[in-house]
């Protein structure tokens, strides 16, 4: 076990799995209990129109897949703000067009070779330097916020008509937080792809949403066990040479079966 | 009179659906006033416009004689008890905390806060909850808990919107009584679809259905009631109205039924 840390990709692996649970443990647990599940769907598929437009206009990829979703998510912002009845299905509308933008611009792009399917599938055994600081960057700003307005995040997540009875500006705080939600997405993609991404974010918080008594203690919970989800999918996957991003996905989806069956007999 | 709620002519409207239609409203210090009316009739609707959660199409509105945005860091609000509470993983304690938040806010409660919550938390006789988790409690009791932050606040007038709805006769009449007592200090709306429950202990009611129809005593007026169930004929025997006060069955019966 311990002669796989010799090989530089696997510790910047490993790496990339403690900054992104990190992430995901935050992120997740806001978007799950604030019901912007959709919406982080949304950005993460909008992303693949980014990368397709920036391969067919020849700029990085990484920075078309951010400012494309960043775009997209702006808007899905304004719409799930506005509460309109209808929001999941725009949402969803939005969600298909970023991802057949992609595709289109794709297939305009004469010889394009670069690996899309690791932007699908995620490739965390090939993290970069440069990722791994992005990731850095965006783990300890995310932490630093969440020491800093705790207060305001919860009574936002929990209540929003209330919170503006107290004159806090919900929507700054809506717009920052889909903003957040937009370029951790984009980083997390590196490590399990635009379609997987979901499910990092969703499946740790749903399981800890039962064992935990608090915001913050539901947010750790959810990092701690994003975390053994991606270091037990990483090591599957080594073992038995299987996609990295799939890997780290079936692990959590049996955690979340595990964390079910469990709270069965107490209900 | 010192009116604390004074609405002028408003209108509002979501899209092409308009909810509210030159609503008029003034409503004195100290008054328990009953807002009833039927779903979709634009209760939460009036609720949020004096909140200034939303803003009216036309007319005016002034609370405590300033403009809503104003007024509202003195108003305490109680939401209508929806699922999203239930699974979101959060104390008693820290509920109540949320009434301390301001434009001004501290990291972390202070001492002072956890005094103010402990007290608004007795007034409403749920102090020993205080370390259970909101969503585990029964519907009646995280009522009590909305209640209690609304008073961390410290309002001078307590907003309530379908605080009742689906609770037990028994925890309706004591939530009834812990509002009553409430009253001599600070004036009360509370939005009910529930006729009957609320009237018995309100100084005013008024129907909303569109239109308004205010009521300065705590009693259902037939007109009321035509206003709020005009299309659909019921026979109702009640106190204050002991007669049939709408059309005989059959007469309008297309109507609902079409």
């Amino acid at each position: 076990m311990i002669e796989i840390l010799q090989y530089e990709f696997m510790r910047n692996a490993i790496m990339a799995a403690v900054l992104s649970s990190l992430i995901c443990g935050l992120i997740g647990t806001l978007i799950v209990l604030k019901r912007l599940v959709i919406l982080a769907g949304g950005i993460a598929h909008a992303a693949y129109g980014g990368v397709g437009l920036a391969a067919f206009m020849g700029i990085p990829l990484r920075a078309g897949a951010l400012f494309f979703s960043l775009f997209l998510s702006l808007i899905m912002g304004r719409i799930t703000l506005q509460k309109k009845a209808r929001a999941d299905t725009a949402i969803g509308v939005i969600w298909a067009v970023g991802m057949a933008t992609g595709v289109i611009c794709i297939d305009l792009t004469p010889g394009y070779g670069v690996d899309l399917m690791s932007y699908l599938f995620g490739s965390i055994l090939s993290v970069s330097k440069i990722d791994l600081s992005m990731m850095g960057t965006i783990a300890i700003l995310g932490i630093l916020m969440c020491f800093r307005y705790y207060r305001l995040i919860l009574v936002y997540t929990y209540d929003e008509d209330f919170a503006r009875t107290r004159g806090i500006n919900v929507t700054l705080i809506h717009y920052l937080l889909i903003i957040f939600i937009s370029v951790s997405v984009v980083l997390i993609i590196r490590v399990v792809g635009l379609i997987l991404v979901i499910a990092l974010l969703t499946i740790p918080p749903s399981i800890a949403e039962g064992y935990s008594r608090s915001l913050a203690g539901m947010i750790c919970l959810s990092s701690v066990l994003s975390l053994l989800f991606s270091l037990c999918g990483l090591w599957v996957s080594y073992t038995y040479d299987l996609t990295s991003g799939a890997s780290i996905i079936m692990v959590a989806a049996a955690g979340y079966l595990l964390s079910k069956l469990l709270h069965l007999p107490c209900q | 009179m010192k009116m604390d709620i004074v609405m002028e002519n408003v209108s509002f409207s979501y899209g092409n659906k308009t909810i509210l239609e030159d609503v008029s409203l003034h409503i004195p210090e100290r008054e328990f006033l009953a807002v009833i009316g039927p779903n979709g009739g634009g209760k939460t609707t009036l609720l949020k416009l004096i909140l200034g959660l939303l803003k009216p199409d036309k007319g005016q509105i002034s609370i405590l004689g300033k403009v809503p945005e104003k007024a509202v860091h003195r108003l305490g609000y109680v939401p209508q008890d929806t699922s999203n509470y239930v699974q979101f993983p959060i104390t008693v304690m820290d509920t109540v905390l949320m009434g301390c938040l301001g434009e001004k806010y501290s990291i972390s409660p202070t001492m002072k806060h956890r005094l103010q919550a402990i007290n608004s938390l007795e007034k409403v006789g749920i102090l020993d909850l205080k370390n259970e988790l909101t969503g585990s409690l029964s519907q009646g009791q995280r009522q009590r808990v909305f209640i209690a932050r609304a008073l961390t606040t410290d309002p001078e007038i307590l907003l309530l919107d379908e605080p009742t709805s689906s609770v037990d006769l028994d925890t309706q009449k004591a939530f009834y009584d812990t509002l009553l007592e409430l009253n001599s200090r600070m004036t009360i709306v509370i939005v009910s679809h529930d006729l009957f429950a609320v009237t018995s202990h309100a100084t005013a009611v008024a129907c909303v259905n569109r239109k308004i129809c205010y009521h300065s005593e705590g009693e259902i007026k037939p007109e009321m009631l035509e206003l709020a169930y005009g299309t659909c004929p019921v026979e109702l025997i009640a106190h204050g109205i002991p007669h049939r006060v709408l059309g005989v069955h059959g007469e309008r019966e297309k109507l609902s039924h079409d």
